[in-house]
């Protein structure tokens, strides 16, 4: 159960006696990641080398599905909402250059030096790959932050730079130096005023500064609602500028930032480069909408920094880099063949994807028990391989700068009940919607009912955490500020409800008797595998309400799930 | 209630709870490494810790300092039980 509680923070000096160096382990470092230059990227164009689709004819590999139009590998680690470069695969070899950088300032900077040097490449990766004015707003916004957090005497200068930043983004006219540096003048001016005479003063009331910090922490939520309610009202979409969006998708660390700061983990007086350490790392950068949790608060990422011998934890990260380079790689042609197995055997799986077959079977087609089971089934397998390639991806980089990071997906095939399930799937995801709604609640009510208690908590957690905090502000970035995305993922609930009950139910269960460490060699084997594959089944079925299409009822959707248990209704 | 008696009690538990095939539970035993099945131990151990002991634990106290050993875990308690 490593990384169950992560382990007791350690010392500066621990972290030094740490801090060896070892050139095998830098070579193992950056051979991986020019492998993944190699793969992903136009590199193999600029050396001269043949590119990886004919190198792998060449050697008689032909394997369909594996590399896109530019005879590359396709990949699905990309920089996302940024058109800076002709291509994905030159943002993605900017990406890992930087990242080259990063490790070999990470790994022989001396230990006061190493996290500002990732804070450092982080911004220099932004600012290359998103630009200067994306930078300032999302710096800006974080600033802010840090200041409503974290006020103290003589951070007036954070303020100047707060307003800085936001002139910068939003209204330096574009080309233009002189007029903008007067109005920079100004605003950085005002914006010390601003701050030493209202929120300063705000901040050392305690009512006004708790308001202050929760509108800080749940900003992303507040203004998805707002925006959707404003859309509904006005029939007018907010379009949030990219650095704040940027910020906004940050909202599951911010909120465990919060949560550690509630707890006392975090030193009220603390630095700038401390607090941007949490946000700023090379490893947010990839893929930046997914896997957001992944890190976690401030405890997490500090405690963990150097918290093992730098070495171990960079070759555990060139090891997940290859893991994830079997996924990224191989998933999609994994997808087809079981597709294809599946078809051969008269089982339509709808290539893989639970909302064709809601599709099909609201259009009146017809979908038999085994086609529900496979289709969900598949679809799960299809996404998970998907997303286990990224989140591996962003977990070994945050290894490869010397944090020790718990995987985000753990082999969560094998888990035995959907409460451990929950665990092995989405360790990261789940540690916010623990430690920010399962505890709250957990430690509050029911206290002499255990059961109800646990219920209680998996509920808010699971259920209400996890729809409104994960689902909703997510969809509504992806989609639009508009309440149409807003009643969508509202009208999953039936998702939210069933795995909030199916975790609680493998809880309560489990509460009432002696455990048995799962996958011993006993009597009790095929029982494990029994309930494994019942545990992926389960999850994959309640996908069925979380994948309507237009025109489908909530009946439709409970007749299809209710088909996949072999139950016929109406 | 001396420490020896909850280091007792907190041993009694978890042996009995989760047990662990060929693992010693000692005082200094890593539960967090070899004994705890998964973070559904962590709750049915504040539960018990809570009912057996009647004192009350937040959320700041789950962490990998208190629930490292027995030891700890019987810390934790004694110095509820004394503040």
């Amino acid at each position: 159960m490593a990384g169950l509680l992560g382990k007791p923070p350690v010392t500066d000096d621990q972290r030094r006696a740490h801090d060896r160096h070892d050139w095998r382990v830098v070579a193992a470092v950056l051979g991986m990641l020019a492998l993944y230059l190699y793969l992903f990227t136009h590199a193999a164009d600029y050396l001269g080398l043949p590119r990886p689709e004919p190198l792998a004819r060449s050697l008689g590999l032909n394997i369909p599905h594996v590399f896109d139009g530019s005879h590359n590998v396709s990949s699905n680690v990309v920089i996302t909402l940024t058109q800076r470069f002709d291509t994905n695969d030159d943002e993605r070899m900017v990406f890992l250059l930087l990242l080259a950088a990063a490790f070999l300032s990470a790994y022989f900077l001396p230990l006061a030096w190493k996290q500002p040097a990732l804070i450092f490449w982080s911004l220099v990766a932004v600012w290359l790959l998103y630009g200067s004015r994306v930078l300032a707003a999302l710096l800006g916004a974080q600033l802010l932050v840090y200041l409503v957090l974290h006020p103290r005497r003589g951070d007036g200068w954070v303020a100047a730079l707060t307003g800085l930043a936001f002139h910068w983004a939003f209204w330096w006219p574009a080309g233009a130096l002189e007029p903008g540096l007067a109005g920079a003048v100004l605003v950085a001016a005002g914006a010390a005023a601003l701050h030493g005479l209202v929120l300063r003063p705000l901040l050392a009331r305690e009512t006004s500064a708790r308001v202050l910090r929760t509108l800080a922490v749940q900003s992303a939520i507040v203004t998805v609602t707002l925006g959707a309610v404003g859309e509904a009202l006005t029939g007018r979409a907010w379009s949030l500028p990219l650095g704040i969006l940027l910020f906004f998708w940050q909202w599951e660390r911010l909120i465990l930032y919060h949560v550690d700061y509630k707890d006392g983990r975090i030193p009220r007086r603390l630095s700038l480069t401390r607090f941007l350490a949490v946000f700023w790392n090379p490893a947010v950068i990839p893929n930046w909408n997914w896997g957001v949790s992944i890190g976690q608060g401030y405890a997490h990422v500090h405690d963990n920094f150097l918290a093992e011998d730098k070495n171990r934890l960079a070759l555990a990260g060139v090891k997940l880099l290859g893991v994830a380079l079997l996924y990224l790689i191989f998933w999609n042609w994994g997808r087809h063949l079981a597709v294809d197995f599946f078809e051969g055997l008269g089982i339509p799986v709808f290539n893989a994807r639970t909302r064709s077959m809601v599709s099909h079977f609201v259009a009146g087609g017809e979908v038999s028990t085994p086609s529900v089971l496979a289709t969900t089934f598949l679809d799960l397998a299809r996404w998970t391989m998907l997303w286990a390639g990224v989140v591996h991806f962003k977990v070994a980089i945050w290894r490869i700068l010397g944090f020790r990071m718990e995987p985000y997906m753990d082999r969560p095939w094998l888990a035995t009940d959907l409460a451990t399930f929950w665990r092995r799937f989405t360790f990261h995801y789940r540690e916010f919607l623990v430690r920010a709604f399962y505890y709250p609640v957990f430690f509050r009510y029911f206290r002499n009912h255990p059961r109800l208690r646990v219920l209680a908590a998996t509920l808010a957690a699971a259920g209400l955490g996890n729809l409104v905090w994960g689902h909703m502000t997510e969809r509504l970035y992806y989609r639009g500020l508009e309440m149409e995305n807003l009643l969508y993922v509202l009208g999953t609930w039936p998702y939210f409800l069933l795995l909030a009950l199916g975790i609680a139910f493998s809880q309560i269960v489990l509460l009432r008797r002696r455990r048995r460490r799962p996958w011993t060699r006993d009597a009790w084997l095929l029982k494990d595998i029994l309930a494994a594959w019942a545990t992926l089944q389960y999850f994959a079925l309640i996908h069925i309400f979380a994948r309507p299409v237009p025109g489908s009822t909530l009946g439709d959707l409970t007749r299809l799930f209710l088909r996949g248990f072999g139950i016929e209704m109406g | 209630m001396t420490n020896d008696q909850i280091r007792d009690q907190i041993r009694r538990f978890l042996t009995t709870t989760f047990p662990a095939a060929g693992v010693e539970l000692t005082d200094e035993t890593d539960l967090l490494e070899e004994w705890f099945v998964d973070s559904l131990g962590i709750v049915q151990t504040v539960m018990f810790l809570e009912q057996t002991f009647g004192i009350q634990l937040g959320r700041a106290d789950i962490d990998a300092v208190n629930f490292r050993t027995v030891a700890t875990l019987a810390a934790l308690v004694e110095a509820r039980l004394a503040g």
